[in-house]
């Protein structure tokens, strides 16, 4: 059964879907979208995945972010912070929503990266599902900045150049604060202020005490896979964290294709099945 | 925070459907219909969906969003849906409108083919408003051209695309067919139901309507033009603007959608 919910977050109200097993859940699953995107997920990707747990008797929660979707707060303003305080709000919401204690952590894209974030703050958090994580920003190369940040630049210097600007500019029609936004986020990665995509603690630093469990996910066609990878595999290795790396061949980033799709959900339930190290042990 | 929206939930054609509902502010003037474009492109054009009702409902308009069956959180599944079922998820939500705004003047809203559905429903509702964004005017066209998007993505992914366009509308042609169109499973039913969708087969779906083209380089295009002439020659107040903003429904950044908001109140202001 799947219920319409809204639920406060630092005062914003946060919408989502919560679904309900038929006979009463023992643990939950809180599903989190990508940095840009909403609690469907890409092809309605994160729909079908809480269906299909909510079959096999798990709880699920499906929710929009600050600043996306249908939640409350400002596109341009919401931050990885916000993002992984709201999951925080959400896994307290589906423990009491559905009376269950143990609850896992889904999360696609920068998603997954919130998911490690809220799983360092919250220790009953012991079971991690990361599709297509990201490394986070400090790990990021300068040179993908510098990349990104030419882009932007060329792309506003074209756009500085064109008649309807100066128009614009004259009729004073121009939005200054999207505008810098824009010039100095590039949509989340900052030039010239914080980054949004970057968090105020040393994330990485306290996930090295992680004590639960972390399926990491990717197609191998996914340009980060790679780096992201070669961040991940050596840092859980160096740091006893029990994690699972699964490449799914041929797959993009988000997995645009039913066949990936498919093998991504099989993958992802079977090892949320056989988590063991939930407070409550095995089901 | 504004408590002037809420999630509700309905009965459609397959099973309850999930929608928005957006309570007018300041004293109520009408009430808006939303209809969603088709699979990846309702994901990616959500937010913007948002920003406009909440625009409409701080000008004392009521706006009801909703997710056709198969599509978003409404029950069904994707693979299962046909261009009659959706056709009757309008119909379903408009009552649902009608209950909770009572006697108010009733518009449109859509995008791409969701703008195309709504008009194709707009028979029994005696809309006042229609505001199409950048309304899909030929269905078959529009298959066509998603179809090579994706032959054209699975070259970029795999170096090679694994089959040809002809082959994929073949397979959609044919009785009990489906392709994978990224992700989604797109049956021959449905895509038969939808491929035979032409806007300018269909009389003026309101009796004003504006139809705006978003585009980089906004022209308003023969087309368009066209379909606004036979709707004023039918009767309608037809309006065409044009705008320059990406393609919305297709990327995966969050664009500033005010231009194309702006340029919408502004003839809901001259229209009402």
């Amino acid at each position: 059964m799947e219920k319409p919910v809204a639920f406060l977050s630092d005062g914003l109200r946060l919408y989502g879907v919560l679904g309900l097993p038929p006979a009463p859940a023992s643990r939950g699953v809180v599903l989190i979208h990508g940095w840009s995107g909403y609690r469907i997920g890409p092809h309605q990707m994160l729909v079908e995945t809480a269906r299909h747990l909510e079959a096999r008797g798990f709880a699920t929660l499906r929710f929009d972010l600050r600043g996306r979707g249908d939640s409350e707060g400002e596109d341009a303003e919401t931050d990885l912070d916000g993002m992984i305080a709201d999951t925080l709000v959400a896994v307290r919401f589906l423990r009491e929503m559905a009376a269950v204690r143990a609850v896992a952590l889904l999360g696609i894209c920068s998603g997954a990266n919130v998911a490690i974030g809220a799983a360092t703050l919250e220790p009953d958090i012991r079971d991690l599902v990361l599709w297509s994580v990201l490394p986070f920003q400090p790990q990021v190369r300068k040179s993908d900045h510098l990349r990104r940040t030419r882009f932007f630049a060329i792309e506003y210097a074209r756009r500085l150049f064109r008649r309807e600007t100066w128009e614009k500019l004259r009729t004073g029609r121009v939005d200054f604060r999207a505008v810098r936004w824009a010039l100095f986020s590039g949509g989340g990665r900052a030039v010239g202020r914080r980054n949004l995509k970057d968090s105020r603690r040393d994330i990485m630093a306290a996930f090295a005490g992680f004590r639960g469990r972390a399926l990491f996910v990717h197609g191998d066609k996914d340009p980060d896979a790679a780096r992201a990878r070669a961040v991940f595999m050596p840092f859980c290795r160096a740091h006893g964290l029990n994690a699972q790396f699964h490449l799914i061949e041929g797959a993009s980033h988000s997995y645009y294709s039913l066949a990936w799709k498919q093998r991504l959900i099989t993958l992802t339930t079977n090892w949320l099945l056989s988590c063991s190290t939930s407070p409550e042990g095995p089901t | 925070m504004p408590a002037n929206e809420e999630l509700v939930s309905f009965p459609g054609a397959q099973g309850p459907l999930l929608g928005m509902w957006h309570a007018a502010v300041p004293s109520a003037r009408g009430a808006f219909l939303f209809c969603h474009p088709f699979a990846e492109e309702k994901k990616c054009s959500h937010r913007a969906f948002v920003h406009m009702a909440r625009a409409l409902a701080a000008a004392g308009y009521y706006v009801l969003r909703f997710d056709f069956s198969g599509c978003g959180d409404s029950a069904g599944d994707f693979a299962a849906a046909t261009c009659e079922a959706w056709q009757q998820d309008i119909l379903a939500a408009a009552e649902l409108l009608r209950a909770r705004a009572p006697g108010m003047d009733v518009g449109l809203f859509g995008l791409r083919l969701g703008a195309t559905l709504a008009c194709t429903a707009s028979g029994s509702l005696a809309p006042k408003w229609a505001i199409l964004w950048e309304p899909i005017l030929e269905g078959e066209a529009y298959f066509r051209e998603s179809l090579r998007r994706v032959l054209i993505k699975q070259m970029m992914i795999d170096g090679r695309s694994r089959t040809r366009r002809d082959e994929l509308l073949r397979q959609l042609q044919q009785g009990e067919g489906w392709v994978d169109l990224d992700g989604f499973c797109l049956r021959g039913t449905l895509y038969r139901g939808l491929s035979a969708l032409r806007l300018a087969s269909l009389g003026p779906p309101a009796r004003r309507a504006l139809l705006l083209r978003i585009a980089p380089r906004p022209t308003i295009g023969a087309e368009l033009e066209q379909l606004a002439a036979g709707w004023r020659g039918a009767g309608a107040e037809v309006v065409t603007r044009a705008i320059a903003a990406p393609a919305i429904w297709n990327r995966l950044e969050l664009d500033d959608v005010s231009p194309l908001v702006a340029a919408t109140m502004s003839w809901l202001r001259e229209a009402s």
